[in-house]
């Protein structure tokens, strides 16, 4: 054995060895946290990965750095196969992957030589971008995370540079006969001076090339950069339940006496994988209301935090082998450790007005290309909030009461509940007399004069189109999405099984629901307490009836319209189209599309609980909305959600501009019904 | 004949206005008053103009200000002293806390905040119930003495008889050092204006007002009312109005007798805090404001003419002008 | 020594409740009853208070006093959600103990047995309004007593300094010392939603339930009526100096708010 080889193999024991060591020890910590099923379902799993990994689905949403990601996420994984031959021609002694065959080495020669040249461009592309375009979304990024990605960059430079440069002196001394594979490196061996290179420089370039590698593998533990590691894992572990459903914890159990994420030891191992796979792009914040309005809540301070967060503890949860710290525990701590230990993730993490501030409208977790869950954990930080202490913002008190009450947010007797559809004779709901659904008008249609009309719009439709239906009138309740998306998970369940219970003595089959966020509860959370029916939003039905030609709306009359996306209907539900297609059935020309709309529809304000909350920091969101469909130059903004109707009619008085009208999309197929 | 006590209350020394519905109510009956505070003698004078009988004056400065001990102790002393059949009072901070301890103290049947009140010649009473959701006709069951508070602005101020009664000057034996209470101090109000929840007139305005100093002409209003002055969410977040002034689902529920709003469109937002007031006046130029179809009152026109004319015919009416 | 809170509590309609008529009685078939909201202000300060003395090394008890029907129970569960330790329930299925003098006879006697050293309740009640129940039992107890209190400071171990609000926003302000009642204003604090926990722990909390004391009502309810409902809006037309005049008059004659 060589000197080379013993030096090789020491030096790739030494690396392996502290990287397993920092490495398992993230590992163990994500995996002393509390569990999360998300092992089932492989074929789904292999699906998703092969989508968000592979094929880079969300970054390319993005072009340009989408592109440059790709090339350089497929140049690792090329690479790395050239790395470990390097290791292996280390180990060896000088062998190389000759085994693969003359074509087979040929084409692993071509392809590290490609990728090597993309992937030095693709760095160039992206220090330039960083440099001198200056993307947005990465300004609020701090200095250790800047020099982090600078640093990164140049490893990866130094990567491919110094793998290039020690192929090309092969190819100059023509030692590399597969010097005809490598067109880039051949090129660059150009540069070399007449005569044979020393062997010396040959060994440099060698040694620095492995140097880096095996640094950059130790750096990643200790930065952002991590995510190079779990981005993928992360990917394969993520939520494949449907995205608006959150997840239904056991109150009933009287053995758990701590609910939701109160401490960080609360978090679930998920949570702190997503937390290591935010590598800090800031597409999250993008389109998120709060970031956008100049709240304190950022999508991406959450998961640095919260990382942050996770390593402050993770001495103290690895001594403790994600054991609780009983009262020797407790006793054996330093003052610091035990303040680290019970510190809260709120107020001591996160302050409330950060966690109250979210509208769920899940802009962050669509744009997150690594599939990261902001929203779940911040429903689960209220959750702990709510139920371990009753601690919420003094206006959601207002709410949970009159919930609680009466079933509906703003106090109104629960026995007036649709009184007005009663009594213009649209008929209860019966098991055994064929209606072909149960209308769930929801509370905003049933007590909010703005929003009758437009039930009103959708009867009437229904009506023209001879649909037998049926309401529940004021056995109807709320179903209790908006109390658990503020936290409150045990009114939220409550209700939810009452209204449940009620469903089921009418054997109600199939569902129409006017309000997104009904329409998103009853279809994909009552499943999780054993809800079985078919939920349609008035917008696919009307679609429907319009492309069966039941209804004829008399298109045409109107023109400039601009359709604003719900979020519990669109992102979460992905009903995009139907909206759009009945607006140009009616106008005849395709609706004026706003910049954000769609995937990245911008929230009106209202999810979450925000309606019943006050804004009171930053600028509105309704009014940043207000001022896009003023930009759209649309005469009429369409709406398909109650919520979006009363913030946007808002918004736009607030700028003075009463003359755009905010129409749902059901009032604009009736008005043109005959 | 049935004796009447009345609690009468004084304000800087001049009678207050309830106190004489309660004489009114009274008339040509043997009726008796106390009236406390140094500074209340031309008070004490009145009550005996107007026919009370017998005014005892507690003209100690001790009791220039309420102890509810101190206060029943001299209530004591003229209970015995005149065996009154009915203890009347105004359902005020003093009345309502007062005569609530002299019934418990006497064992005597109390009606509290009486809408509807005659006591002779048999005693007729109504009160609301349920934040005044419902109005309930009061039977006493047979009883020595009653007490009665009566919500002012309820009945027609009068006098007792053409009579002129007198003035008694009543020393009152209570240790003030020896008792568990003790009086510190006054404040003056923040505002002179009644704290928005408990007030029973609001004048109120919405994004119309425009500005802030606008809210000028709804202050001026609400002083001639003695009312609060609110404000819709949208004027709070546009800045017109502090967010303790706002009224709505996430502000305060408020429960008025009257509700004047001032381009206030009506949005549920803000229904959902005041849609219990018991008379709502809604003024907007925008026909269309849902607001009137929940108002009583409606005026279709610029709150910035009708708002100042309002007050001027307040004034009027209430005699400030 | 162990300190004794009491909080008077009473069950009743919630506030959006729709008061309606059957026949001559009230309607109770749509009515949700809750605690008052006034006594949760009075349960708020108690807990206040009750923290502030147990820092300060005393064992306090909180005990809710609730007289009412059997349903009632809830309210004082409701209670126990948010810290009340337990609770004495006057039973008065047959609404023997209706007004101001019966149920403050019935609710000082009680108290009377538990000797507090403190007690709060809420300033009325919202479906009698009487304003005058605790006033009643301070006084039958010989306790003093402070109503309307907005804010309540602890300046000593047994004396703490109050102030009560009155007409026009003034406050007096005055110093009490246990063994004292005082009745609770909005605005003496934030209350607190009941954790989880908190409910959790109500249900294996204790109520006595102890038969209405002899009482003696002072009066009956004989007859209800109930104001017209709201009907169509009045427009007031004209140039605006008629407007006005005719609008102040309408509410001076016809509504009679001024």
């Amino acid at each position: 054995m060589t000197v080379f080889q013993i030096s090789t193999i020491t030096l790739l024991v030494l690396s392996f060895g502290i990287f397993s060591l920092s490495f398992g020890r993230i590992v163990r910590i994500i995996s002393l946290a509390k569990p999360r099923n998300r092992f089932r379902d492989f074929l789904k799993r292999a699906f998703v990965f092969n989508e968000h990994v592979l094929l880079h689905k969300k970054m390319f949403r993005q072009f340009v750095p989408g592109l440059l990601h790709f090339i350089i996420f497929w140049g690792f994984v090329i690479l790395t196969a050239g790395t470990m031959e390097w290791m292996y021609y280390g180990i060896t002694g000088g062998q190389h992957f000759h085994f693969l065959g003359h074509t087979g080495y040929a084409a692993f020669s071509f392809a590290e030589d490609l990728f090597n040249f993309l992937v030095f461009l693709a760095v160039a592309a992206a220090f330039y971008r960083r440099i001198v375009i200056k993307p947005k979304r990465m300004a609020d990024n701090s200095f250790k995370s800047k020099a982090d990605a600078y640093f990164i960059l140049s490893l990866i430079w130094g990567l491919v540079i110094t793998n290039l440069l020690t192929h090309s002196i092969s190819i100059h001394n023509g030692t590399d006969e597969f010097a005809a594979y490598q067109p880039i490196a051949a090129a660059l061996a150009q540069i070399w001076p007449q005569g044979p290179v020393s062997e010396n420089v040959y060994l440099f370039f060698w040694w620095a090339h492995l140097a880096i590698v095996l640094g950059f593998l130790n750096f990643l533990p200790y930065s952002k950069h991590f995510h190079v590691i779990v981005a993928a894992p992360n990917v394969w572990f993520s939520k494949l339940e449907p995205r608006g459903q959150l997840s239904f914890p056991n109150l009933e159990d009287e053995t758990i006496t701590k609910f939701g994420a109160e401490k960080v030891n609360d978090l679930s191992w998920k949570n702190l994988l997503d937390s290591y796979a935010c590598t800090e792009c800031g597409r999250c914040n993008e389109f998120c209301p709060t970031t956008t309005t100049g709240k304190e809540l950022r999508p991406k301070t959450l998961m640095i935090n919260l990382r942050a967060a996770v390593t402050e503890q993770a001495p103290i949860s690895l001594a403790l082998n994600g054991k609780v710290a009983d009262e020797a525990a407790l006793a054996k701590m330093s003052p610091e450790q035990r303040a680290c230990y019970e510190k809260e993730l709120v107020p001591g993490t996160f302050s409330d007005q950060f966690i109250w501030d979210c509208t769920t409208c899940g802009a962050c977790v669509e744009a997150c290309p690594v599939l990261i869950d902001h929203v779940d954990a911040i429903v689960d930080m209220r959750r702990a909030l709510v139920l371990n202490k009753g601690s919420n913002p003094e206006e959601a008190t207002t709410a949970f009461r009159n919930f609680e009450t009466v079933s509906n947010p703003w106090g109104f007797n629960e026995s007036t509940r649709q009184e007005w559809l009663t009594e213009k004779g649209v008929p209860h709901y019966e098991a055994d007399q064929n209606f072909e659904f149960l209308y769930y008008i929801g509370c905003a249609g049933s007590f909010d004069d703005r929003n009758k009309k437009v039930v009103d719009s959708v009867v009437k439709i229904l009506q023209s189109a001879n649909v037998k239906f049926g309401i529940l009138g004021k056995e109807e309740k709320c179903n209790g999405e908006t109390v658990r998306r503020m936290g409150n998970e045990y009114l939220g369940q409550q209700m939810m099984k009452a209204n449940k219970e009620t469903l089921e003595k009418y054997k109600v089959s199939k569902i129409l629901t006017s309000c997104p966020h009904c329409f998103n509860t009853l279809k994909n959370e009552y499943p999780e307490i054993g809800g079985s029916w078919e939920v349609i939003h008035h917008s696919e039905y009307i679609n429907e009836l319009i492309a069966a030609g039941r209804i004829k709306p008399d298109g045409g009359k109107m023109k400039n319209v601009t359709y604003h996306d719900s979020c519990y209907i669109g992102r979460y539900n992905k009903i995009y189209d139907e909206p759009r297609e009945i607006i140009e059935a009616v106008t005849k020309e395709k609706p004026i599309e706003m910049e954000r709309s769609k995937e990245k529809g911008f929230c009106c304000g209202a999810g979450g609980g925000r309606m019943w909350m006050e804004e009171k920091t930053g600028t509105r969101i309704n009014v940043n909305r207000a001022e896009e469909v003023i930009a759209s130059k649309a005469e009429t903004v369409c709406v398909a959600c109650p919520f979006c109707m009363t913030m946007v009619t808002d918004g736009l008085k607030s700028k003075a501009r009463e003359d755009i009208k905010v129409r749902d999309i059901s009032e604009i197929v009736a008005e043109a019904l005959p | 004949m049935k004796k009447v006590l009345i609690l009468a209350e004084h304000k800087k020394g001049s009678l207050k206005k309830a106190s004489l519905e309660l004489t009114g109510a009274s008339k040509g009956m043997e009726v008796s008053a106390i009236v406390f505070g140094s500074d209340a003698k031309a008070a004490a004078d009145d009550l005996a103009a107007k026919g009370v009988q017998n005014v005892f004056w507690v003209k100690d400065a001790k009791f220039d200000h309420y102890h509810p001990e101190a206060y029943a102790a001299a209530m004591d002393q003229v209970v015995s002293q005149v065996k009154p059949n009915i203890i009347l009072g105004n359902a005020s901070s003093l009345g309502k806390d007062l005569i609530a301890k002299m019934a418990a103290r006497l064992d005597a049947p109390l009606a509290a905040d009486c809408t509807e009140a005659t006591i002779q010649p048999d005693i007729k009473l109504r009160r609301p119930f349920f934040s005044g959701k419902a109005v309930g006709t009061i039977e006493f069951e047979p009883a020595e003495l009653v007490c009665i508070t009566v919500r002012p602005n309820s009945l027609a101020p009068g006098e007792v008889s053409s009579t002129a009664g007198k003035v008694n000057e009543l020393a009152v034996n209570f240790d003030f050092a020896s008792s568990a209470v003790q009086f510190v101090g006054k404040t003056e109000g923040s505002s002179d204006k009644p704290d928005l929840t408990e007030a029973a007139i609001i004048v109120s305005g919405g994004r119309s007002m425009k500005t802030k100093e606008n809210f000028k002409i709804l202050n001026e209003l609400a002083d001639v009312l003695g009312a609060a002055v609110g404000a819709s969410r949208a004027a709070v977040d546009e800045g017109l109005a502090s967010h303790d002034m706002q009224v709505g689902q996430t502000g305060k529920t408020v429960n008025p007798k009257l509700y004047i709003a001032n381009g206030i469109s009506g949005a549920i937002q803000h229904l959902a805090g005041m849609r219990t007031s018991k008379v709502i006046v809604a003024i907007n130029k925008d026909a269309a404001a849902p607001l009137f179809q929940k108002a009583d009152y409606g005026i279709v026109g610029d709150l910035f003419v009708i708002v100042p004319l309002l007050t001027k015919e307040f004034k009027k009416l209430l005699g400030k002008a | 020594m162990a300190l004794k809170i009491g909080v008077l509590l009473k069950h009743v309609p919630d506030t959006n409740s729709r008061i309606q008529l059957k026949g001559e009685m009230i309607d109770e078939t749509d009515i949700k009853y809750v605690i008052n909201p006034y006594d949760e202000f009075a349960i708020e300060e108690a807990i206040k208070t009750k923290d502030l003395w147990v820092k300060g090394g005393e064992q306090v008890e909180i005990v809710g006093i609730c007289l009412g029907p059997t349903a009632a129970q809830k309210s004082l569960r409701d209670a126990f959600a948010v810290g009340v330790d337990r609770g004495i329930h006057i039973l008065d299925n047959d609404k023997k103990a209706i007004d101001a003098r019966s149920v403050s006879q019935a609710l000082a006697k009680v108290c009377a047995e538990e000797k507090f050293n403190l007690i709060f309740a809420g300033k009325q009640a919202v479906d009698t309004d009487a304003h005058a129940v605790a006033q009643m039992v301070a006084e039958r107890l010989k306790m003093p007593h402070i109503a309307v209190v907005s804010k309540c400071e602890w300046t000593g171990a047994t004396s703490a300094k109050v102030e009560r609000d009155i007409e026009g926003g003034m406050k007096e302000i005055y110093t009490v010392k246990m063994p004292a009642l005082l009745t609770a204003n909005k605005g003496l604090n934030k209350m607190r939603l009941a954790s989880l926990p908190g409910i959790r722990a109500a249900s294996k909390k204790e109520i006595k339930e102890v038969p209405l004391p002899e009482v003696k009502a002072g009066y009956k309810v004989k007859g209800w009526s109930l104001p017209p409902e709201r009907g169509k809006v009045k427009l007031i037309e004209g140039e605006p100096e008629k407007q006005a005049a005719e609008l102040v008059r309408l509410l001076h004659e016809e509504a009679k708010v001024v």
